[in-house]
């Protein structure tokens, strides 16, 4: 896909097909009406990506989950990290989903609201032995998923305050550690990718990346299995959230 | 010798430093806070002995050490493409 800038021409290279943003707008282009489904959610996907970026609300790569106190914890990093795995094994818990693959990051005055982007929560089916409830869900594992996920019904929120930011990683020990500012922006910009398209609109999408993580606190989560029975006491533990 | 930014360079100053952002290369680049000041002093196109100096009138470090710290970040902005010769 080829964007050229706040109002982008997007080109689905495997169809042909293109979508149109023109503000916050989207509209069909040519060979749209008639391309495989697929290629036409890719194309939307991206181009609600783009408006909503216009509109000063950013799609982030990351899971999302809220406490029963209503308080939005978010979970930013690459795939494999285990940002799906720790929001589900949240929901267990009685936390509401924002999202397993994606959120919208809205800043505000005061820190920031993470809306829900609905797409179903999926987890490894190799974590049968932790969620045991997997396996009654195994025939609808994707097969053509290389990393085996099963979706999973959980209790989903539409939208609440950002609490703290957590960059998980998997590691053979379990640790919570305060992350310098200038990395956590660093990593956050990566799973905010749309701030690279260098266009009229990134200065702007920048600037409150580096707002949100100066008034929200953010944390690098070292890992290991055991978290996932663990994980909203560790989160519980975090002063002043 | 004198330097300017780039025009496409992006800055986020944060509490331990700052990240640039260069929209030419797409890449971006952590400081910390003794580049962010020399950062901020290129920018305000002072010469590599002028900035020398005000690291010295600033902190505690001896001139041979701030010689090299100025020279080794302004290299680093150099190959990373964020600073050009004014």
């Amino acid at each position: 896909m080829v964007a050229t800038g706040a109002n982008a021409l997007l080109h689905d290279a495997p169809s042909g097909a293109r979508l149109r943003v023109t503000g916050t707008r989207l509209s069909r282009d040519a060979h749209y009406d008639t391309a495989p489904r697929d290629a036409r959610i890719r194309l939307v996907r991206a181009g609600a990506m783009i408006a909503l970026r216009a509109r000063g609300l950013y799609q982030l790569h990351a899971s999302a989950a809220v406490d029963p106190r209503g308080i939005a914890w978010l979970f930013a990093g690459p795939s494999g990290v285990g940002k799906s795995t720790l929001a589900y094994a949240l929901s267990r818990q009685g936390w509401q989903i924002l999202g397993d693959d994606g959120v919208v990051l809205e800043p505000t005055a005061g820190g920031a609201t993470l809306h829900a982007w609905r797409e179903p929560l999926q987890v490894s089916a190799a974590l049968t032995t932790e969620f045991p409830e997997l396996r009654d869900r195994e025939h609808l594992e994707n097969l053509h998923d290389p990393r085996r996920r099963i979706p999973m019904p959980v209790s989903t929120a539409r939208h609440a305050p950002l609490g703290a930011i957590i960059f998980p990683r998997r590691a053979e020990h379990d640790r919570l550690t305060a992350m310098p500012q200038t990395m956590a922006l660093a990593e956050l910009m990566l799973q905010s990718s749309q701030v690279l398209l260098a266009d009229s609109e990134t200065p702007r999408h920048f600037a409150r990346l580096r707002d949100v993580i100066e008034r929200v606190p953010s944390f690098r989560l070292e890992h290991t299995q055991k978290q996932l029975h663990e994980i909203a006491h560790t989160l519980g533990a975090v002063p002043s959230v | 010798m004198k330097y300017k930014a780039i025009a496409e360079a992006l800055v986020a100053t944060l509490s331990d430093g700052a990240v640039l952002l260069n929209l030419q290369t797409k890449r971006y680049y952590s400081l910390n806070e003794t580049g962010t000041r020399i950062w901020e002093m290129v920018q305000q196109t002072a010469d590599e002995e002028s900035i020398v100096a005000t690291l010295l009138n600033e902190y505690e470090v001896e001139e041979t050490m701030a010689r090299a710290e100025v020279r080794r970040i302004l290299d680093e902005l150099i190959e990373a493409q964020l600073i050009v010769p004014a």
